[in-house]
């Protein structure tokens, strides 16, 4: 399953989300990938998520399979949805 | 043969083999390693990493407990980038099917994903190569640290050349084998430059990018008096320069009789000489050139080697080596004068947009109480060793210096309570270097033990001009006459209420400036060990009468340029053999 998210943030995808990103895909029995363009990256990657270079107003599809699959794509997604305030 | 220019920041001429450091500051041998040696550089690498993620989680628990969760998050990220699946798999590729030793993998990876984030189009998010290049310094510390590659192990005459030096690259160098430091960037007053003076050694420094030219191995030769670097000299060069280099030994020696005499002018004004110092060892040159005490001990140094781990016992027994080494003579100790953005290794570009007049020094340390206190109980202990006063760097307010005071009486209570011995009447004194001090200079001399000028930041401040930015270097000129009236202000109220006063920072060091800091009735000046010599030689030619008059023409003069002039005429006039503009 997967689902299209926006990058709202005016700062882009920065290193704080990518941290939470990563933090919150570990979580889960799953496999969640991000991908940009044709570009497709480990959720749980920090570095690999920033290297995106996903700008504020880009668009993203967030993947997810296995068991908890349902359960991480909303919670990784959510962190799109809920502005995270850079300051790093 | 490469001619090249740069800054000269310490004077003197040298001739060695070249040393090359790369960019970032260390060496990468690109070295392909034999099959036997792959699983042990997979190893290295690894362990490696397991060792910077603890420095970070270590990190990122104090920074947040001092500065707050967002400073402490960088190392958390930092932390789990080098959990990233894909960064370990291509190290780990590079080494297993390239052979690569694991220092040049890491260092290869790094540097890509550096130049990926270079090329991202969002300014913000093409910072972020800054983290990648912070994190690759700290691996290859780890790294290099653990291998035979490191700068402690040279044993040659070495000219060092690099884009840039950090303290801890400095110190970690075989003193004993480094002749100069040539390096890409810095300016006067850089790290290279102050070691460099510290060592008395030749420094060029700014000499823009020339690394990629030169190999390890060439001769060079550094003249830093003329801010010159010839890589593979020709021979004539080259015997001109061995000539040079002996001269200045017979003249060195001359000058050696002058260390064991007490500074005084010709009329027989008692001048009080002391030292500025950094690394213990420097403590021992200042007595050996005959220092009166240590006016001006940085600390600093001792807060980024360790990494915000700040380690009471350690300050401690520093202080105390260097107040035994000077023998009864008064040691001076600055606390930590570090900006934000220093002790954070530049993680936080964009955080502190206007370092200097940001978090930086005092306003830090009262930031991380904790950390205060800790240098503060270090410095007390040692005050049972001997004399040591306390300088406080950068304090503007009087409030500020109420809130100093509450602190260290927090601490001689925390000291008596545990029954450790400390100087009750351990005096404690302000750097005066922000106008606002200035003006208010009469209430804080009622308030503290003694002052200290510095004058590189006093400069920085009534100019508002940022040395290190060449555009607009030219403007930092400690003879403007604005800055003239505030040390006059500052020297001239410190004299009426009898509470010493001293004077460090680069104009303490330059001889054509000493009449006219005399003259406005300084007696006591801090300086490297390098510049005693000539200090001490220009003192003895100097009347108390000629200095006073000289100031007061200065006094009245309104331009930089003119002042300048006057006082390279007099010192010519004074000591004509060696300051009539000579070859």
């Amino acid at each position: 399953m997967y689902r299209l998210v926006t990058v709202s943030n005016p700062e882009g995808l920065h290193m704080r989300v990518a941290l939470l990103i990563s933090e919150c895909a570990k979580k889960y029995n799953a496999t969640v990938t991000i991908t940009k363009g044709s570009e497709t990256v480990s959720a749980c990657d920090v570095l690999q998520v920033l290297t995106l270079g996903a700008v504020s107003g880009v668009k993203l599809r967030v993947d997810a399979q296995g068991e908890q699959a349902s359960e991480a794509l909303n919670d990784v997604c959510a962190l799109f949805e809920n502005n995270v305030q850079s300051s790093v | 043969m490469i001619t090249l220019k740069g800054i000269p920041v310490s004077p003197g001429i040298a001739i060695g083999e070249a040393l090359v450091i790369d960019n970032e500051g260390f060496r990468i041998s690109h070295s392909v390693v034999d099959p036997s040696e792959v699983e042990e550089e997979i190893n290295r690498y690894k362990n490696a990493f397991d060792i910077a993620q603890q420095e970070l989680a270590t990190n990122a628990k104090t920074v947040t407990k001092e500065l707050g969760e967002s400073y402490g998050l960088i190392f958390q990220a930092h932390h789990a980038i080098l959990d990233d699946s894909m960064l370990r798999k291509e190290i780990l590729e590079k080494i297993e099917k390239e052979r690569y030793s694991a220092p040049f993998a890491i260092s290869t990876v790094f540097r890509q994903y550096a130049e990926k984030f270079k090329n991202i189009p969002d300014n913000q998010l093409s910072l972020r190569a800054n983290d990648i290049l912070d994190l690759e310094t700290r691996i290859m510390k780890i790294v290099m640290g653990v291998h035979s590659e490191s700068l402690t192990a040279i044993d040659k005459d070495l000219i060092v050349l690099a884009h840039n030096l950090t303290p801890s690259e400095t110190t970690n160098m075989n003193r004993n084998c480094i002749r100069a430091f040539v390096t890409e960037i810095g300016s006067k007053g850089s790290h290279t430059a102050i070691i460099a003076e510290a060592l008395e050694i030749p420094a060029v420094v700014g000499v823009g990018s020339f690394l990629d030219s030169v190999q390890a191995g060439q001769r060079v030769i550094v003249d830093g008096n003329q801010g010159i670097i010839y890589i593979n000299p020709t021979v004539e060069i080259l015997k001109q320069y061995q000539k040079t280099l002996h001269r200045y030994y017979e003249l060195n020696a001359q000058l050696n009789n002058l260390d064991n005499i007490p500074c005084q002018t010709k009329d027989g004004t008692r001048i009080r000489i002391l030292g500025n110092m950094e690394l213990e060892f420097e403590a021992q040159n200042c007595l050996n050139r005959g220092a009166d005490g240590i006016g001006l001990y940085r600390t600093e140094f001792l807060w980024l080697t360790n990494e915000l781990q700040l380690d009471e016992e350690s300050h401690f027994q520093k202080y105390k080596q260097v107040v035994e080494t000077m023998c009864g003579k008064p040691v001076t100790i600055r606390t930590c004068d570090l900006g934000a953005d220093k002790l954070l290794t530049n993680i936080l570009p964009g955080e502190d947009r206007n370092p200097a007049l940001g978090l930086r020094s005092i306003r830090l340390c009262l930031s991380m109480p904790e950390m205060f206190r800790k240098q503060l109980r270090a410095i007390l202990r040692a005050s049972a060793y001997g004399p040591i006063q306390i300088l406080f760097p950068m304090v503007s307010t009087l409030s500020e210096w109420r809130r100093i005071k509450m602190i260290v009486n927090d601490v001689f209570e925390d000291l008596d309570e545990r029954g450790i011995p400390f100087n009750h009447n351990i005096p404690l004194g302000i750097m005066v270097e922000v106008p606002s001090t200035v003006m208010m200079i009469e209430e804080f001399l009622q308030a503290v033990d003694f002052i200290s000028i510095g004058t590189n930041d006093l400069i920085q401040y009534t100019v508002a001009v940022d040395r290190t930015n060449k555009d607009v270097a030219k403007l930092f000129n400690g003879c403007e006459p604005s800055v003239i009236k505030l040390i006059w202000k500052t020297v001239t109220a410190a004299n009426r209420v009898n509470k010493p006063v001293s004077l460090c920072g680069q104009m303490a060091s330059d001889p054509a400036l000493t009449m006219l800091l005399l003259g406005l009735g300084l007696r006591s000046l801090s300086m490297p060990p390098g510049a005693m010599r000539d200090i001490k030689r220009v003192c003895s030619s100097l009347d108390m009468l000629r200095c006073r008059e000289i100031a007061f023409r200065a006094l009245r003069t309104d331009n930089a340029g003119d002042i300048q002039s006057l006082l390279q005429r007099e010192l010519a006039n004074i000591l004509p053999e060696k300051y009539r503009q000579e070859e």
